[in-house]
């Protein structure tokens, strides 16, 4: 029990001053009394305790002789002050830590520590009125301690809260500098925020300042309607958006009301109790063009802008399965240009585009919206007509179309008009087939070419059975080509006067594996239509060519007998023929003038380019050149004086009708008769009677060939009769001494 | 700045006075912070607490910071010294060379704080009782916050108060911080102050 005392009273002052030692002792701080001569008179238990310096060591002494520090300085200049102008000092410990070496025991009692000191300085005068200073030193180690983990948290968080803000702008600057617009919204639909490409997309003010729904800016293009306020995430499109479907209609509006195409990508997320979605928003128009583009690419031709096969294909489909609904008639027109390779030849390819340019706009301006003109590749065009009509609309439409692609073009300053061949197919309910009804039109195109081009047909049913054959004999006529299973047929060509045999037709022959021998009237025009008769032509030459040489170096032939090649007219025009000539004479070694190309009058007149130009060079490689089945063409005898030709083959015909035609004596006696004042050798083939023969002799025809002398025969039929002189034996004897 | 008690000579003299002492104060702190320190004070005046608060509100800004020490003895009254809040921050940043990024100061920056005034109050508290050939006590410092206004008024005993301000430049390498010394007295101490002033100058400066 501790009494309250009074301490004014005197009579306890004894009492108090033991009390004061008391608790000076119990204290957790230090107190230093100092006197007017800077003595230290008081020196209480903490400080013994924490500077290890007894209170009667230190009494009696001055700081500045129990501690030699130079740290001290501060203190002794307060307690300077102090005592001689009594003014108050702190001394704080952030700017004088450690002024007195103390130390003392770590809370965790192993180690020693140093004492971080707050130290006061005050002015005290006594009761004998002695100035006195008192130094009062607080331990603030726990405190510095404690503000030093505050400062390392505080510079901790600071970190934290700058990897924060950078890592915030990070993200800021993604979301500004992405070229999608990013829009926060709430449920209701109203916008909490959006990026500068958002600003950008719809026209916005940035930063936000009006109140702004997501509805006003995204709406859905089949309805073009604002979603409903209530809810926009739960109205059609918004919820579709959110389960992650796409929304294809979905249409960005700017404040100018325009419209565009656009992307939308919404996800939801929490923040700060609210739920908030982030649409993500892309502007597609531009994919969209280019999506347009690569259609139009895939779909259109590029050189006339118009439909292209695949897509003329993908209509013909539609309007199959609409004339099976509706029952209308559609119908479906090839169009091919008559001869185009010759002005491409002639012209060039620029001016060949320019036609086909032409041509397609020509067709474009014919046809109604509905229908479709497409261009198949080379100068194969299509048109659909859609809805056409019966028959007699349609045929309407196709003439429209004709007279509209008669239309003159004007190319490098010379005007030209090409014709053209149609065939069309009517498209009825009993068309199922796509493929099929190409097909159809385009036989009845292959039809009207037949007929002499310049004309249009329609599909009929007769139509594709003539053409099945002629199909089928095409593409056997080609294998027989690349299989070199053509044959040559060999018809020799006698001298009456020298009663040798003077030269040798060749012949070409075709046995199909099914039809058997196919006549020449039918595969050679085949050929000259397909084109086919280039490569047939050339090996029909060179083996002709190495046959004859072979002949020669086995001695069967006379080394003067010559060999007579058919020449169609593609060959006669082709620019290559000159060359391909000389290369196969080169390797056959046959000598030039040993070779006699045949040409009827109708292949030199079929040729754009001058015919005696041709024939010069032909010549000029050394060759003979014969006129076959002369007298049935355009016969001009003005040709026959101008052009470099060796001989003339009198047609068969007026040989066959010599005896029963007066007319033909006459004419194939002016033929010879003419031919001889020309200079030029005659020939007679296909003598088949001793009759035409006399008359042939008694008009001095010397050369002759005929089934009466001998029928054309194969290389080994051929070879047979020259080694056993069939003709020495059986043939020649019917020529006259 | 306008003085209603003392003369324009007497101003002059005690702003002269006060470089004098202020310049110890600059001594002591350049070593304790261990960097070039200087103070200087270029106007002094004299006012009644209320002008002298809008003065000082006009100075500083609304929210100050100030560093109290109270003295007594034949001559009593309050020193402060007065910072605008920010500037305390800058100035604890300025000698402690930490980063004082709190809106408040810590335990131990607050300490720092007031040892600067301590050591500024002193040196003008010694200067005054050299001027006045008397013994001021003077306190340990304690530190306020709060309006100008308000740290006057709580260290004034009544509304007769008159207030010595001297405006002062504080200035360490890369900081300029200015704050402002008043002593704040009763009629009574004001009167004997202003004698006291008027004898030194008068022997400073015979007629």
């Amino acid at each position: 029990m501790v009494r309250a005392i009074n301490v004014t009273d005197p009579r306890n002052h004894t009492q108090l001053e033991s009390f004061s030692l008391l608790a000076l002792g119990l204290l957790d701080s230090g107190v230093i009394l100092i006197d007017r001569e800077k003595k230290i008179v008081l020196w209480n238990q903490w400080m013994e305790d924490v500077s290890g310096i007894s209170q009667q060591h230190a009494v009696g002494n001055r700081i500045e002789e129990l501690f030699k520090e130079k740290k001290t300085g501060r203190l002794l200049q307060a307690i300077d002050y102090a005592l001689e102008r009594r003014l108050s000092s702190l001394l704080s410990s952030s700017l004088n830590r450690y002024v007195l070496p103390l130390l003392m025991n770590s809370s965790s009692g192993l180690e020693t520590q140093p004492v971080a000191q707050s130290i006061t300085v005050k002015p005290l005068i006594d009761q004998q009125e002695n100035r006195l200073c008192l130094v009062h030193i607080s331990n603030v180690t726990d405190v510095v301690k404690r503000e030093s983990m505050l400062k390392q948290q505080g510079k901790d968080l600071k970190q934290l809260a700058h990897e924060n803000a950078v890592s915030e702008q990070r993200v800021r600057s993604i979301i500004e500098s992405t070229l999608d617009g990013i829009i926060t919204f709430n449920r209701q639909g109203s916008i909490q925020s959006y990026n500068p490409a958002a600003a950008l997309l719809f026209s916005l003010p940035l930063p936000m300042k009006n109140d702004c729904f997501l509805q006003s800016l995204i709406v859905d293009l089949n309805k073009y309607s604002q979603l409903p306020i209530d809810g926009a995430v739960k109205s059609l499109g918004y919820t579709r958006i959110l389960a992650g479907e796409k929304w294809p209609e979905a249409v960005g509006i700017n404040s100018s009301g325009d419209s565009f195409p656009v992307e939308i990508s919404v996800t939801p997320m929490n923040v700060d109790e609210e739920i908030l979605f982030t649409a993500v928003i892309r502007d597609i128009s531009e994919r969209q063009e280019s999506e347009k583009k690569l259609t139009q690419l895939a779909r259109y031709d590029f050189l006339t802008g118009l439909a292209n096969r695949s897509f003329l294909y993908e209509r013909l489909e539609l309007s199959i399965m609409r004339v099976k609904r509706d029952g209308h008639l559609s119908a479906l027109v090839f169009i091919d240009l008559d001869r185009f390779k010759n002005i491409n030849d002639t012209l060039g390819h620029s001016a060949g585009d320019e036609l086909l340019k032409h041509f397609a706009n020509c067709l474009n301006d014919a046809i109604r919206d509905v229908d479709l003109a497409a261009r198949l590749g080379g100068d194969e065009f299509a048109v659909i007509l859609e809805n056409s009509g019966d028959k007699t609309h349609i045929t309407h439409a196709i003439e429209r179309i004709c007279k509209s692609l008669a239309t003159p073009l004007t190319i490098e300053g010379s005007q030209m008009s090409v014709s053209c061949s149609l065939g069309i197919s009517i498209i009825d309910s009993s068309i199922s087939d796509c493929d099929e009804l190409v097909k159809s039109a385009d036989v009845a195109m292959y039809h009207a070419k037949a007929k002499g081009r310049d004309n249009y047909q329609f599909f009929t049913s007769d139509l594709r059975s003539k053409t099945d054959v002629k199909l089928s004999l095409e593409s056997a006529l080609q294998k027989a080509i690349n299989d070199e299973t053509l044959d040559l047929n060999y018809q020799p060509i006698f001298d009456i006067k020298e009663k040798k045999l003077a030269g040798i037709e060749t012949l070409m022959r075709w046995n199909h594996p099914e039809l058997g021998n196919v006549s020449p009237a039918t595969f050679i025009p085949l050929m000259e239509e397909t084109g086919l008769i280039g490569q047939a032509g050339e090996w029909v030459l060179k083996t002709a060519c190495h046959q004859l040489k072979l002949w020669h170096d086995q001695g069967l032939v006379d080394e003067d007998c010559s060999i007579a090649v058919n020449f169609s007219a593609r060959q006669f025009k082709d620019f290559e023929t000159v060359k391909m000539i000389q290369k196969i004479l080169t390797e056959s070694q046959l000598p030039s003038h040993l070779l006699d190309i045949e040409l009827t009058e109708s292949t030199l007149m079929a040729s754009h380019r001058n015919p005696q130009e041709i024939l010069e060079e032909l010549k000029n490689v050394g060759l003979k050149l014969s006129i076959d089945d002369f007298g049935t063409g355009y016969s001009s005898l003005s040709y026959l004086k101008q052009f470099p030709i060796n001989n003339l083959k009198i047609d068969r015909s007026f040989i066959e009708d010599l005896n029963e035609d007066s007319n033909s004596e006459a004419i194939v006696k002016t033929i010879i008769d003419l031919a001889h004042n020309l200079g030029l050798t005659v020939i007679a083939e296909g003598i088949e009677d001793v009759t035409s023969l006399r008359f042939l002799e008694n008009h001095d025809c010397r050369m002759v060939q005929g089934f009466l002398l001998a029928k054309p025969m194969s290389k080994a039929q051929f070879e047979d009769c020259c080694r056993r002189k069939i003709w020495e034996q059986e043939t020649f004897f019917l020529f006259e001494e | 700045m306008s003085s209603e008690v003392l003369s324009e000579v007497q101003l002059d003299v005690l702003s002269e006075l006060f470089n004098i002492g202020i310049g110890q104060a600059a001594a002591s702190l350049s070593d304790m912070i261990a960097d070039n320190v200087d103070l200087s004070v270029p106007i002094v005046s004299c006012l009644p607490l209320d002008k002298a608060s809008i003065e000082l509100a006009k100075m500083t800004s609304s929210d100050i910071s100030a560093v109290k020490q109270s003295f007594s003895g034949e001559f009593s009254g309050n020193a402060l010294l007065i910072f605008p809040q920010r500037d305390s921050l800058e100035l604890v940043k300025a000698i402690l060379g930490t980063d004082v990024s709190l809106e408040h100061l810590s335990e131990l920056e607050e300490d720092a704080l007031l040892e600067v005034g301590n050591v500024i109050l002193n040196a003008c508290i010694c200067t005054i009782s050299d001027i006045l050939g008397c013994e001021i006590i003077g306190e340990i410092p304690t530190r306020q916050q709060g309006s100008c206004k308000q740290i006057l008024s709580m260290s004034s005993e009544n509304e007769e108060s008159y207030v010595l301000l001297l405006s002062m430049l504080f200035s360490i390498p890369n900081h300029d911080i200015k704050g402002t010394i008043s002593f704040i007295m009763n009629m009574g101490a004001l009167q004997q102050f202003i004698s006291l002033v008027d004898q030194y100058v008068d022997k400073l400066m015979p007629q």
